[in-house]
């Protein structure tokens, strides 16, 4: 079973020796709203967040947005900061399978050129 | 650190010397030496890494967490839907944890104990309505000290933060042993170390053994 967001947090704040007061103070909450979060009993903290955290721990922030994905049943993504041709796909992905207007076939397509199965050109 | 019973009647009587043993145990799994002063902070922090054990062998994990608390340092207790025992401390004792308070060392080595001695105590617990549980805890007459909860988990924690072993190497070391050199070596209050010395005193060959 995936490590549960909160549990994956305390760890690596653990290893890198940091206490639920030092990361609270750098996120600016309260050590009961940090703690609540890694009991599971809050959502899993934003991926700008965990990207403060990651660089305060000095460790690798996708494991934790990955768990955090996982847990909010979506995943954050920002189209305003993304290149324009990243802006366009996406945007015309998410666009398409909110109408329900991808087809299967296209669907497989994708997964096999980012499993890298196929080259795309 | 009252002598008076305070706490319900724990599913087995416990002697100094098992007590002993059970907190020289956890301060195994933790990496302390016998003469070293626990730092409550880091203890509170790895919970998570000490096993306990319930009577019939499965081991629970362990967790902590600061809540909102308005009229009490804190408990432990058992989380039935997570299966975890969990020590949960107001943001007071936290805040004493960070800046070192012996009270705190004291809170946390306390509700490890309840933990670790009282596993099966804590689950049944959580299982029982409400009303039950209060019926539980007005129910406080019948036994003996070393049957009590609370006096359980006092004597456990003074083991845990001023193991025999490491106060019989500090009189070995420095001649003699009285409850300002107890107090300064192991972080605790002068009253805790007072506490432990007579102990200490009246029961070395038992401790020791």
């Amino acid at each position: 079973m995936p490590e549960r967001f909160g549990d994956l947090l305390r760890k690596e704040r653990r290893k890198a020796d940091k206490t639920l007061g030092n990361v609270a103070r750098l996120l600016g909450v309260s050590v009961v709203y940090l703690s609540d979060v890694e009991r599971g009993n809050r959502k899993p903290l934003s991926n700008e967040r965990i990207v403060k955290i990651s660089g305060f721990l000095e460790t690798d922030p996708a494991p934790l947005m990955e768990a955090a994905d996982r847990e909010r049943g979506f995943i954050e993504y920002d189209i305003r900061k993304a290149r324009p041709l990243e802006a366009d796909v996406v945007g015309g992905l998410v666009a398409g399978l909110a109408r329900g207007g991808v087809k299967d076939d296209q669907l497989h397509a994708i997964q096999k050129i980012l499993n890298g199965e196929i080259d795309a050109k | 650190m009252s002598k008076a019973l305070c706490g319900v009647r724990a599913d087995c009587g416990t002697s100094y010397q098992k007590l002993e043993k059970f907190a020289s145990l956890v301060r195994e799994q933790l990496n302390f030496a016998p003469h070293e002063a626990i730092n409550p902070l880091r203890l509170f922090e790895d919970l998570h890494e000490i096993r306990i054990r319930q009577s019939d062998g499965h081991t629970i994990p362990l967790r902590s967490g600061v809540i909102v608390l308005e009229d009490s340092e804190g408990y432990a207790r058992y989380d039935r839907d997570k299966k975890l025992i969990e020590i949960l401390a107001s943001e007071k004792i936290y805040d004493w944890l960070e800046q070192g308070h012996p009270r705190a060392g004291y809170f946390v080595t306390h509700e490890l104990g309840h933990c670790v001695l009282h596993t099966d105590q804590l689950i049944r617990l959580a299982q029982m309505p409400a009303n039950q549980q209060t019926a539980l805890h007005r129910d406080r007459v019948g036994h003996q000290p070393f049957q009590d909860t609370e006096w359980q988990a006092n004597a456990f924690a003074s083991a845990l933060l001023m193991p025999a072993r490491g106060m019989a190497s500090l009189e070995k070391k420095y001649g003699y042993l009285n409850v300002l050199l107890l107090a300064d070596q192991f972080g605790v209050s002068r009253e805790a170390a007072g506490y432990r010395l007579e102990q200490f005193n009246k029961r070395m060959n038992d401790l020791l053994s």
